[in-house]
């Protein structure tokens, strides 16, 4: 069995967002299961349970022993049923929100399925976070674009060996007016699949390959329905949120929050795949034709040259 | 002889059972077959949640396919949204590009 410690944080009323530290901490804690001597934050976000799942989907354990009140909230999130586990038989009935937060694997079992699971993850997610929100369309419109985009990536790189190619999970907090998607796959990782296009080659040997991942219009298969911009509109919306956008792949980060913090880092702790995690102010605006509007545009042509 | 019928492509439909990159692809291949024997193609942009793969994969491959004048003389498209006409040009002027 593999057992977390626990410890005891103060809460505070102001929710916090997350911070690269945060991601940092947590891969540190996954490796330290396998000992023991794993610390379980007393707050779990989407981010936590995402990659707590793929972890141990991948090493194919069988069991796992979570703080009491943790295991409630991580059972009403689907966490056992996504690693095929009996919940607790002591598992107390969780307090969190029905309908505000869920665990979405990616187990299309076949074609056809998969086809339809992009589309059924994004809109499910997108209501979660905007339920009943119509006021909110243009937020929900630019949520399920994104959803939609990311999560049809994950499908694209993600390996399947282990029958789970990768993790959606969404947990919006309404009395601190702050959500959180986290997206996770078992991929090949930024870096491979970036160096799949030799155009990148100089970048990439002197950037974060998550950073440049971030960047308008950088791909790894141009003209292939791969267009790099999918990563670039989450994290342009997030900043317009005043949001933060965390990309992992391999020890390599990339932390953008707000219009003025923007940093890479290259953490002591690897996550083999990707992890994306974007967090954002419920209120706020999320609006992609403002993103559209404010990328370059380019030369040698103008609105004259469209017949749309 | 040249075509002279429109065919009419319904997008939502078209996607409602194919939204991997792959499947988008081959919906962009189809798109630009149907123009050997159509002189245009109207597609239908109505309940669709265009993201820029789609964009891409559809309306990017036909553009680099045609070139911008044959482009906007073949290519009609209906209930396009502001935004979305946004992210199309983007697409097609960087498949151009």
């Amino acid at each position: 069995m593999y057992e977390f410690s626990y410890i005891t944080i103060e809460k505070t009323l102001i929710m916090e967002t997350t911070q690269y530290e945060d991601i940092e901490h947590w891969i540190h804690q996954l490796e330290n299961l396998a000992t023991g001597t794993a610390i379980c934050p007393d707050f779990l976000r989407p981010f936590h349970l995402v990659t707590l799942a793929l972890f141990i989907k991948k090493l194919g354990w069988t069991e796992l022993c979570l703080p009491e009140e943790l295991s409630a909230y991580a059972g009403s999130m689907g966490l056992f049923d996504v690693i095929d586990m009996a919940p607790p038989s002591n598992m107390k009935k969780s307090s969190a929100r029905s309908g505000s937060c869920e665990l979405r694997p990616f187990i299309p079992e076949t074609q056809q399925q998969k086809e339809y699971y992009i589309d059924d993850i994004a809109s499910n997610l997108t209501t979660m976070m905007y339920p009943h929100m119509p006021s909110y369309h243009q937020n929900i419109e630019s949520l399920k674009i994104c959803l939609t985009e990311i999560i049809g990536n994950s499908f694209d790189h993600a390996e399947q060996k282990n029958g789970l190619p990768g993790l959606a999970c969404a947990q919006r907090w309404p009395k601190g007016n702050l959500a959180q998607i986290a997206v996770v796959d078992s991929g090949i990782g930024i870096r491979k699949s970036l160096h799949l296009n030799e155009d990148l080659h100089t970048s990439l040997n002197s950037m974060n390959s998550c950073e440049l991942a971030s960047q308008y219009g950088i791909t790894s298969k141009p003209n292939a329905g791969h267009s790099g911009y999918g990563l670039a509109l989450i994290k342009d919306l997030m900043q317009q949120n005043s949001g933060t956008y965390i990309l992992l792949s391999g020890n390599e980060l990339y932390y953008a929050s707000g219009n003025d913090q923007m940093q890479s880092y290259l953490l002591d702790i690897s996550w083999k795949g990707t992890l994306l995690i974007f967090e954002w102010r419920i209120d706020q605006h999320l609006d992609v034709g403002a993103v559209y509007n404010n990328w370059p545009h380019p030369e040698g042509y103008d609105e004259t040259d469209f017949n749309f | 002889m040249k075509p002279t019928s429109t065919f009419k492509l319904n997008l939502h439909e078209a996607l409602k059972k194919a939204q991997t990159r792959q499947a988008i692809n081959q919906i962009g291949k189809t798109a630009v077959a149907l123009l050997d024997e159509h002189k245009t193609l109207e597609i239908d942009f109505e309940n669709i949640v265009l993201t820029p793969s789609i964009a891409d994969g559809v309306i990017g491959a036909l553009a680099q396919s045609l070139g911008l004048p044959a482009f906007n003389e073949r290519i009609k498209m209906k209930n396009l949204s502001d935004n979305q006409k946004l992210l199309l040009k983007h697409v097609i002027i960087r498949r151009l590009g």
